[in-house]
């Protein structure tokens, strides 16, 4: 047996993370080009910091992709003809859907460059914005509800896109990557903090679950304590159970060194 | 004399919660009959700072339980879910999931079996932790809970994906048994039952045609949904196997195999069988103990029948086809008790000669390990989706 990795990318982060192409005879679509062309290396500073400070105008252009959405799939398993059918299974089902099948560039380029983004982050720090990624989930009925939500709400703000990942039969994770800037440090912090509290908010309020697999840590447990609501206590008992003289991140969950 | 217990009891008469007191054993039974009577009780108890207890707790002071009028089922089609009420029959849900074309899974049959069962019985009972996603219990299958703690505080988790953050509490509640929690309702993950599939059997006295007939399926590059051979039953003495492939393959699988080993006495049975049967029968020989794996590759098909039928004159067979590859299958065969050992050392000393075609695992001994946990989802995971 084997199984597959997908990963399917929202109309932005096609356009973005795996390289583009452009309709000639759409002028905005070249436009865009220019514009961001690219986050991916040969932007100058002055520009990039430009274009983060309106991130709405970026977000509002992303209608004027041509491109659509990219979902890479790569099929893996122990016997060929599990593969063959799987990858076989999979092009019908996108068919169907109204997919087109792009060949095994696209995926061999994930697979190249799938670590590269980290490394280009230093660059929107040094032109005084900020990037910054959340993953959450969700079950299948309200994936595509939370994932309009959270992008309504902080649009204005950060600069967004986003690819799904981790799914399963019930349903998935959603990883937000946002990028933004402000007039000056301070500005930039309010604005940072501002962008996580709402997103997280808008998780909440839609029943999804703020962290998927990359655990809570300082900057989510407010908003675990809201998702879990009275269920709060039920996380005291257990703490006072497994850690009865509080030698465990003491302080870090529920406050008051406890 | 306890003088909290009937202050408590005269607290519940007024506030219309259904409870009883008795005054000989000092035990106080409430009853929640619509979800928001839990509320009530936990204003209640809160005040007196008592430990509720749930119906089978050993030495309650207070004893709990909920009696929800209106029992649910719902199902949440987009993310093959379905939320039920503990209270629920299980065996009366698979039947309602089954009319709208879902299973709660193929683990199933042997709670299945008791048709009193509860959901809330069940997670009582089979909290056993899941080893992997195959092979588990029921309770991997939840996604989401409402209960109720022993302070009578409800807790409600939301329902998320298997992995996402916040499911291994639910996971720790549900595994704790009810000490720790009562439930009220589940989100449990359901599977759609397969009605794209055709089923075809046969059945043959000599059980190396049907091995044939498997030979030559492997070897061809056609996908079959699955394919599954096991030793007749009792009204049944021969052998069977069952081929199932989409209800739109162009390919006549019915008479390719005939006409392959139709010589040899394969015959059709106009089996009436669905896949879920065949899926129930492999998984009870999966959870047999005392089982002998044999690794034959096809051209020791001969040979192998030879080793069949001098263990069947001493015992009736039982066996079941575990894998099957293009060069080779594997036939797990479940021995008695008490000649296991014994049987076994001699099959090792008969194999001995035909190493070259056919080895053994010896299944009880934990050397099964040797073969990869995905394969058993070859066999009973290829029948669902």
């Amino acid at each position: 047996m084997g199984g597959i990795v997908i990963r399917l990318y929202d109309e932005l982060d096609t356009f973005i993370a795996l390289g583009h192409h452009t309709d000639p005879s759409k002028k905005a679509d070249s436009t865009l080009k220019n514009l961001i062309d690219d986050l991916n290396g040969d932007l100058s500073d002055i520009f990039l910091s430009k274009i983060l400070s309106y991130p709405q105008i970026l977000n509002s252009l992303s209608q004027f992709f041509t491109q659509g959405c990219l979902m890479v799939l790569l099929h893996s398993g122990n016997e060929n003809e599990y593969v063959k059918y799987s990858e076989l299974t999979s092009k019908k089902i996108s068919e169907k859907h109204g997919g087109k099948d792009m060949g095994e560039q696209p995926a061999k380029r994930w697979e190249k460059n799938r670590y590269s983004i980290s490394y280009k982050q230093p660059r929107i720090f040094y032109a005084g914005g900020f990037v910054d990624t959340m993953e959450i989930a969700t079950t299948w009925d309200r994936i595509v509800d939370l994932y309009y939500e959270v992008k309504k709400v902080i649009q204005d703000r950060a600069f967004l896109m986003a690819h799904f990942s981790h799914a399963y039969e019930d349903g998935c994770s959603i990883y937000f990557t946002i990028a933004s800037k402000a007039k000056d440090y301070q500005d930039g912090i309010k604005n940072y903090d501002f962008i996580w509290k709402t997103a997280l908010d808008t998780v909440v309020k839609m029943g999804a679950t703020v962290s998927h697999h990359h655990g809570i840590g300082l900057s989510k447990v407010s908003h675990l304590k809201k998702q879990l609501g009275e269920n709060v206590e039920l996380y005291k008992i257990l703490k006072k159970s497994f850690d009865p003289n509080n030698i465990m991140n003491r302080g870090k969950f529920f406050g008051d060194r406890s | 004399m306890n003088k909290i217990l009937p202050e408590i009891f005269e607290k519940f008469l007024n506030t219309g919660i259904h409870a009883q007191y008795s005054e000989k054993s000092q035990k106080l039974y409430i009853c929640a009959m619509h979800s928001e009577d839990i509320n009530k009780i936990y204003e209640i108890i809160k005040k007196y700072k008592v430990r509720l207890s749930f119906v089978d707790s050993p030495n309650p002071q207070i004893i709990f339980e909920y009696r929800p009028i209106n029992q649910n089922i719902k199902i949440n089609n987009k993310s093959q879910l379905c939320e039920v009420d503990s209270e629920y029959n299980i065996l009366k849900a698979e039947k309602y999931l089954n009319s709208e074309g879902f299973s709660l899974g193929y683990y199933f049959p042997p709670i299945l079996n008791n048709p009193q069962y509860k959901f809330r019985d069940w997670i009582s009972n089979y909290h056993i932790p899941a080893m992997n996603y195959y092979q588990s219990d029921l309770a991997s299958n939840i996604r989401g809970v409402d209960g109720i703690l022993p302070d009578g505080r409800r807790y409600s988790s939301i329902c998320a994906p298997r992995m996402a953050t916040g499911s291994d509490t639910n996971r720790l509640l549900i595994l704790a048994g009810s000490n720790l929690f009562y439930p009220i309702s589940l989100n449990l993950k359901i599977i759609p039952i397969r009605t794209d599939l055709q089923i075809i059997s046969f059945s043959c006295i000599r059980i190396k045609n049907l091995f044939s007939a498997i030979a030559s399926l492997a070897t061809k590059n056609i996908r079959l949904e699955f394919v599954a051979l096991y030793t007749g039953n009792e009204e049944n003495s021969e052998s069977i196997l069952h081929i199932g492939y989409k209800k739109n393959e162009i390919f006549d699988f019915k008479s390719w195999i005939i006409r392959t080993v139709n010589n040899e006495g394969v015959h059709l049975i106009n089996s009436t069988i669905d896949y879920n049967s065949i899926r129930d029968i492999l998984f009870q020989y999966t959870n047999r103990t005392n089982q002998i794996e044999f690794l034959v590759r096809y051209k020791g098909i001969g040979k192998f029948e030879e080793i069949l039928k001098m263990l069947s004159t001493n015992f009736r067979i039982e066996g079941y086809l575990y894998r099957y590859e293009r060069n080779s299958f594997s036939f797990r065969v479940i021995l008695p008790e008490n000649t296991y050992q014994l049987t076994r050392d001699e099959l090792m000393a008969e194999i001995s000669k035909y190493s070259k075609d056919i080895s053994l695992i010896d299944c009880k001994e934990g050397k099964s390990t040797l073969i990869p946990l995905s394969i058993y989802s070859r066999i009973i995971h290829s029948c669902s989706s």
